[in-house]
């Protein structure tokens, strides 16, 4: 049987996906609900949904405000691009979990729709 | 079209100002964007002060200060750079040593990769007189790593402006791209296409209320030249000084942009 989807936590993902945690590390138990991949901001705030984990290039602070308008689970940053400071605090205000891997977005996505996030 | 070399508007003369004009070493420019030809149109167009810059370098820069006193038209000289999130940023300067400093910095940046001037286009080193001096095999068209801040902040340290391009467009325009105006951003003006009117840009980004708004042609031809200038009162844009003293007035002081668009 499929893991039900609200099982999934970011924690849970960070483990299985083996994303290092840069921020929000205390907000690590939110419930993912879906997923979706982009780096046009824009995009985000118009599509992105509640409890959504967000993969993407993008490391501009604006991220986290973007996430956190659409009140996202948590970022992924993919393919080894790496926050600044800026981004990082603004997490750590904001409570969005911020996390890194240097696999790219397509194989991240892969991953997170085979742990059941659909 | 038409094209008027200055009109009245209340007690103050209006005069065009395009910032945003691409010489031949930007591979999608027109092999014809060099010094004589760009500048006779612009002066020919009533064009006040023009911005001469190439995506990711200022190398014609020099040729554009040199060739300006033959014509009535004020050149700034810059660079249009890819910042790392993927927007267009000019830097605009009013001599070439600031603009060729920064073009050293913004070298170091980009990716190694070459041009393949048969799928994007010739990138011309041109002088003053519009010859050409060799061509460059680095591929421009391309994203620095270099954020959007540090750019701001590597035209203002050489007495630059700093003016994201075409800010409402989806390709590379920083509304899109970073959703809204980020907080602490220091720049002098925002860029609209030539296009887009004040009214719609607000009605989609209402974050540009209360900010600078400009419009260029980002010209790639002659024929564009022109096509998307700004209105200023003429005692602006003949301030005289350095740029730093008269540059951050000039672009918030658009009274209204090209025909078609309400400012």
């Amino acid at each position: 049987m499929a893991p039900d989807r609200d099982e999934t936590t970011v924690r849970h993902m960070a483990e299985a996906l083996g994303l290092t945690v840069l921020a929000g590390s205390a907000c690590l138990d939110r419930p993912i609900h879906g997923a979706l991949v982009s780096d046009l901001l824009s995009y985000v705030m118009a599509s992105g949904r509640a409890g959504d984990v967000w993969i993407t290039i993008q490391t501009h602070a604006n991220t986290v405000a973007v996430a956190a308008l659409a009140s996202l689970a948590a970022i992924v940053v993919a393919a080894g691009f790496e926050p600044g400071d800026d981004t990082l605090s603004r997490a750590e205000e904001e409570e969005i979990p911020l996390l890194m891997s240097s696999q790219p977005a397509y194989v991240l996505a892969g991953r997170l729709f085979e742990l059941g996030v659909r | 079209m038409s094209w008027v070399c200055g009109e009245r508007m209340g007690a103050d003369t209006l005069v065009a100002i395009d910032l945003h004009v691409h010489s031949a070493l930007s591979p999608c420019g027109a092999d014809e964007m060099r010094p004589p030809a760009v500048l006779l149109t612009a002066e020919q167009r009533g064009i006040r002060v023009l911005g001469v810059v190439d995506h990711s370098t200022a190398g014609n820069a020099r040729a554009f200060i040199e060739a300006a006193p033959a014509f009535d038209v004020r050149v700034l000289v810059g660079l249009e750079v890819e910042s790392a999130e993927g927007v267009h940023t000019l830097a605009l300067f009013d001599d070439w040593p600031p603009a060729m400093e920064m073009d050293r910095d913004v070298a170091e940046r980009l990716p190694a990769l070459r041009n393949r001037p048969g799928l994007l286009g010739s990138q011309h080193y041109v002088d003053a007189l519009g010859d050409t001096l060799g061509e460059e095999p680095r591929l421009l068209i391309a994203a620095t790593d270099l954020t959007i801040e540090e750019l701001a902040d590597m035209a203002h340290e050489r007495g630059g402006l700093s003016i994201p391009a075409h800010v409402e467009r989806q390709a590379n325009g920083l509304l899109p791209t970073l959703g809204f105006v980020p907080q602490g951003l220091s720049v002098d003006a925002f860029e609209l296409s030539r296009h887009t009117g004040r009214s719609d840009a607000l009605r989609r980004w209402p974050d540009l209320s209360g900010r600078p708004v400009l419009w260029s042609s980002d010209a790639h031809c002659l024929d564009d030249i022109g096509a998307g200038a700004s209105w200023v009162p003429r005692g602006v844009a003949e301030a005289s000084g350095p740029l730093r003293d008269w540059g951050p007035d000039l672009v918030r002081s658009v009274v209204r942009g090209p025909a078609g668009t309400d400012a």
